[in-house]
């Protein structure tokens, strides 16, 4: 049974919609926020900024694993959650459909329009983003640049595969890593993620 | 209170998720609290720094886009309780922006999604750590005050990170 | 219906309406249950009241109560009586029995809630999506979380272990259809520190079977954690102990039977493994004297503990262990069993240790003791006696004997033997050495060896008085500087071996001994040898006097008497000269003189040489006129006293005690330059005490027997020493010159037969 990302992003919408009375939104096992793009975006791009020079790298190395880290420790609370094994699981067939339940759980998120190019298990993930908001946010506030600038989106490439193929939670994280070679904001016409065991 | 209906107001058009028309987007407390300690360790102050610009720019703007569409909201008074449902239907938690005004005030937060967030992830620390919502209400206040960025300095005197009762905020008008 | 409400009916039918209101059921209907909870109570509603008598106590179902009352002639009386009507009554009881019961259901609630709130473990519930809806506050102080702020949050992200990610206990519980219990979880504390639960979980589920969240009891098991580690630390210490001494550590019951035991006394006892030993022995089993394990027995259960109990073990393979035990007694708590346990210390080379050293000691005395008799007697058979007995002792034989080897006879000699016959006397050579050839090489060295053997055992025997021959005896030679001076030869029972030690002590003895022997010999050869110069010396003496006795009668007799005839030959030829020739008679005159003079020189001569006053008168007037002579020839003072002779003493000692008067004087006028010469004889039974003095210049006394001039004083020592007295001389430079002899004298009737 094919992944019908459509329920997900649709019981995304739904759950967010839920609050308890403290103003939180528990779904999928983490504490959902919704914030303006322009926050994130400010954050990424200043902090880069202000490591400028020398320190680009490290800056870049950073937001990366920030968002690595994220995506294996909220994509495997996301399918250990009630709402997963509620909508998620009776779609999946195969181990590499999780893969297909996290791009539609991330889309559901507003991340942008994420698509799973190529799988090869163990091996190899590409997923490309004709809207990502990071491209989108760099390209209207600071113009055009070289590199790729969708941090959030690499690290959680890189996390998907970790989850999958890297060594059982929690001791999988960085075993893969993923590069950006085309990007929006360096002109590209979408930002593709490719992730590959970290040693490759 | 508003005509503000949230179940219309979040929207999506395909890929993106809107509120009231602003781009936004959901993350996990995951995401939050790391970059928040990423900025903290490799930045120290000028990260703190970065995290309180950052949330008070994007509201500023965000919410001076929204008094502006949402004429209704007339007074100072229903345009602050309008910000606090939407921070609080955005997850964020409970604010009381009562004890607040243009010159400023003391805010109370007994709950938030930063709180629960670092507590869940790090547990107790040693400084108060609420820099977004400190962003957060600097932004509100100056778009509901038609400020100036920078016009309020918030400090957070009370945290629950902490293990303090409430969150207390103090906000200075310059 | 029930025959009790028939009977209720009944009553009430024949009871006036007017009475309904004021009587309680109980009372119209004659009701006879006093245990019913309305029975007694005027103004309560017996409908509104569960379990009352006139339905049934089965039911609790209200509905199924209300239909009961509702046929009740006393409700119905009730009903139609009140002031709204029927339906208005029915409506009015209705409302207040929900009010009731849903205060009974909050209450209830409430009174669950206090409960969780008031137990000491933790208790949290959950929703289906695992997010925390209730937290105790028990949960709150061991998480360090508020209820409020867990309230609403994923469990996992309160307890902080990455195993709620993968193997969460509620998920389990669901997913096994079943509770968990008492799984054991490390979790994160609000300030991050670990801390070790026991928890256990129930999954709570709807009446379709869907789950509708769970239950979660935790403790916090840090304190039991931290016992838990210290009786690991404390029994690994012990076991610790316990593998690693070096002495026997076991327990064992009351029977006998072995429960544990350590490394070293699986060892000690020489087994490989425990198992092989536990199965092998019972605590009987150690013990060299088995009513030695009674007597441990006895002692343990009287005192309680035994300390330090000296007693023979042994090991498998029988040999003695001497052990010591210290123990206690005491009762299993599980088994109610009397055990015993404790340290069983091998102190076996200990022991012999100490016997060697009680060995060595009495060695070391039987050597003192031989030492001390070498020291004490020079009489080689004594000391062969004592030497032989302490050998046999050391030993432990019960005869033997020492023979000593006679060089110049060629054979060996038995000196002394104990517990063994007399050697025959009568045979040429009565012993025999089983190596023959060594006998010749040893006793007869009619043969020698190059190089020259050593000697560590050779066996003897001799021919008894009675024509009995001896069995072997063991023999060990007894040597001086390397030559065979004898040996023992000792009947040792063919099972007994000497041991090394044994041996080397034998060898050191017979050195020892050889030593003494050798010395012995050597002095009685001295001995003898001295007696033949004393012998020699008084002869010498005694040829002396006699000599001089010999040469003074010639001298008087012969020379005297020659000299006469020459004077009266020279007054025969003075008278036959002129008178006128004078010349002649002048030389006559002269002849004659020179006659006197060579006369009265030999008179003196002999006189001196053997002073006849002397054997006529005594001592005392021969020494009187002796020193007038000198007195008047050298002006000397001379003072001269004899006391306590009342008669005449030996001639022999007379001549001496002249003699020695003589040399003193000569030695006085020689040498000392004296004015005064002082002497005495005094006669003191059993001494004759001779004591000189002058006023000289003295000498050196050490000088004596060193030069020519001290040769005189050497004689009289020697005399003096002939005769059994003593001789000294104290000399000062400057202080004159003092000796004293001392002669002893028999007794006084002897004196008087030299008369």
């Amino acid at each position: 049974m094919a992944i019908d990302g459509s329920k997900i992003v649709h019981a995304v919408m739904e759950g967010s919609r839920i609050r308890e009375s403290k103003g939180i939104i528990p779904l999928f096992g983490v504490y959902l926020s919704i914030a303006s793009v322009q926050y994130y975006n400010t954050l990424s791009f200043e902090f880069e900024n202000k490591l400028r020079g020398e320190r680009a790298a490290e800056a870049e190395a950073l937001l990366v694993k920030a968002a690595q880290e994220c995506g294996y420790a909220t994509f495997q609370g996301i399918r250990n959650s009630w709402e997963w094994g509620e909508i998620v699981k009776p779609m999946i067939e195969t181990k590499e459909d999780q893969i297909e339940g996290f791009t539609a759980v991330s889309v559901a998120f507003g991340w942008g329009d994420l698509v799973v190019k190529e799988l090869i298990p163990h091996e190899k993930l590409v997923i490309r983003v004709t809207d990502s908001y990071e491209a989108r946010g760099h390209l209207e506030h600071y113009g055009m640049t070289e590199s790729g600038k969708c941090y959030m989106l690499r690290g959680v490439a890189g996390a998907f595969m970790d989850l999958l193929y890297g060594d059982d939670y929690p001791d999988g994280c960085f075993d893969y890593s993923a590069q950006e070679p085309f990007c929006r904001a360096k002109g590209d016409p979408y930002c593709e993620f490719v992730a590959r065991k970290s040693s490759d | 209170m508003t005509a503000f209906n949230w179940q219309s107001e979040l929207a999506r058009d395909g890929s993106r998720v809107f509120v009231a028309g602003l781009p936004v987007a959901m993350h996990c407390h995951h995401y939050n609290i790391n970059l928040q300690k990423t900025l903290e360790d490799t930045l120290g102050d000028e990260g703190i720094q970065l995290l309180f610009h950052s949330a008070e720019e994007a509201n500023r703007i965000g919410f001076t886009s929204f008094f502006n569409e949402y004429r209704q909201l007339k007074t100072n008074k229903s345009k602050l309780e309008m910000a606090a449902v939407i921070y609080q239907n955005s997850g964020f938690g409970i604010i009381h922006l009562q004890g607040v005004n243009r010159q400023g005030g003391t805010i109370l937060s007994p709950s938030s999604h930063h709180v629960t967030g670092w507590l869940a992830k790090h547990g107790l620390r040693d400084t108060p750590g609420c820099h977004f919502t400190r962003g957060w209400i600097a932004g509100v206040l100056e778009a509901v005050f038609d400020k100036p960025a920078g016009h309020y300095t918030i400090e957070e005197t009370h945290c629950k990170m902490m293990r303090d009762k409430e969150c207390v905020f103090q906000v200075t008008g310059v | 219906m029930s025959s009790l409400l028939e009977n209720h009916l009944i009553n009430l039918a024949l009871t006036p309406q007017a009475n309904i209101r004021r009587n309680p059921c109980w009372k119209l209907l004659n009701c006879t249950k006093v245990l019913c909870p309305i029975h007694g109570k005027s103004d309560i509603d017996c409908w509104l009241e569960p379990r009352t008598h006139c339905t049934t106590h089965l039911t609790e179902d209200y509905f199924e109560k209300l239909a009961g009352c509702l046929a009740c002639s006393y409700f119905r009386a009730r009903g139609t009586n009140f002031f709204k009507g029927w339906n208005h009554f029915v409506s009015d009881q209705l409302h207040r029995y929900n009010v009731k019961a849903l205060e009974r259901i909050y209450q209830k609630e409430e009174s669950f809630i206090e409960i969780l709130n008031r137990i000491p473990d933790g208790l949290f519930t959950t929703d289906q999506e695992w997010r925390i809806t209730y937290f105790n506050p028990a949960a709150e102080k061991i998480t360090g979380f508020s209820a409020y702020d867990a309230v609403g949050m994923y469990c996992k992200d309160v307890f902080k272990n990455p195993i709620c990610e993968y193997d969460c206990a509620l998920k389990r519980a669901v997913a096994e259809g079943k509770d968990i219990h008492n799984r054991e979880y490390l979790i994160k504390n609000i300030a991050g520190q670990k801390i070790p639960i026991i928890c256990s979980t129930s999954a709570f589920y709807d009446s379709t079977g869907k789950i509708t969240g769970g239950l979660e009891i935790f403790k916090d098991t840090s304190e039991l954690k931290r016992l838990q580690e210290e009786v690991i630390k404390r029994e690994r210490k012990f076991r610790r102990i316990f593998e690693g001494s070096h002495d026997m550590i076991y327990s064992t019951n009351y029977p006998g039977k072995i429960l544990d035991i350590n490394p070293a006394g699986i060892e000690l006892l020489g087994f490989q493994n425990k198992d092989e030993l536990l199965e092998a022995l019972s605590a009987q089993d150690l013990y060299f004297n088995s009513d030695d394990r009674n007597r441990f027995l006895q002692t343990i259960n009287a005192e309680g503990f035994v300390k330090d109990f000296e007693v023979d073990f042994k090991n498998r393979n029988g040999s003695p262990l001497h052990v010591l035990i210290s123990s206690r007694r005491y009762e299993n708590p599980k088994t109610g069993e009397v055990e015993y346990e404790g340290i069983i210390k091998d102190i076996t080379r200990r022991k012999q240790a100490e016997v060697e050293i009680k060995e060595r000691n009495r060695e070391l005395s039987i050597l003192n003791t031989i030492a001390v008799a070498l020291n004490h007697t020079m009489d080689l058979k004594q000391i062969l006696q004592f030497t032989l007995r302490d050998v046999l002792k050391i030993l432990r034989l019960k005869s033997g004997a020492l023979f000593l080897i006679d060089r110049e006879e060629k054979k060996a000699v038995l000196a002394v033997k104990h517990n063994l016959p007399d050697m025959a006397d009568d045979q040429a050579d009565p012993i025999s050495f089983k190596d023959e050839m060594l006998k010749k090489y040893l006793i007869e060295e009619t043969v020698s060896f190059t190089p020259k053997p050593t000697f560590p055992v050779f066996q003897m025997r001799y021919t008894s008085k009675k024509g009995q021959q001896l069995p072997w005896l063991a023999c060990f030679l007894i040597t001086f500087k390397g030559r065979g001076v004898g040996f023992f030869a000792l009947q040792k029972p063919a099972s007994q071996d000497l041991n090394q030690r044994e041996l080397h002590l034998l060898g050191s003895l017979g050195n020892f001994l050889g030593g003494a022997i050798e010395n012995t010999r050597l002095l009685d050869t001295i001995q003898q040898h001295r007696q033949e110069l004393r012998q020699l010396t008084e002869k010498l003496f005694q040829s002396q006097e006699e000599e001089r006795r010999r040469i003074a009668r010639e001298l008087h007799d012969e020379a005297g008497q020659s000299l006469t005839a020459v004077k009266l030959s020279l007054d025969h030829l003075e008278e036959k000269i002129e008178s006128a020739d004078s010349d002649l008679k002048t030389d006559i005159s002269e002849i004659r003189k020179m006659v006197k003079r060579t006369s009265s020189e030999i008179r003196r001569l002999s006189y001196h040489l053997h002073p006849t006053l002397l054997i006529d008168l005594g001592l005392e007037p021969a020494l009187n006129l002796y020193f007038n002579e000198i007195e008047k020839h050298s002006g000397l003072s001379i003072e001269f006293h004899m006391v306590g002779f009342d008669g005449r003493i030996s001639p022999d000692i007379e001549t001496v005690l002249y003699r020695f008067s003589q040399e003193t004087l000569t030695n006085v006028l020689k040498h000392a330059g004296a004015e005064t010469f002082r002497l005495s004889i005094i006669k003191s039974y059993p001494m004759i005490i001779f004591s000189a003095e002058d006023d000289g210049f003295g000498f050196d006394d050490q000088i004596i027997g060193k030069d020519k001039q001290s040769l005189g004083l050497l004689g009289m020592r020697e005399r003096a020493s002939l005769l059994g007295g003593t001789f000294n001389l104290r000399s000062t430079p400057k202080f004159g010159t003092r000796i004293r002899i001392e002669i002893p004298f028999a007794d006084e009737s002897s004196h008087e037969t030299i008369h």
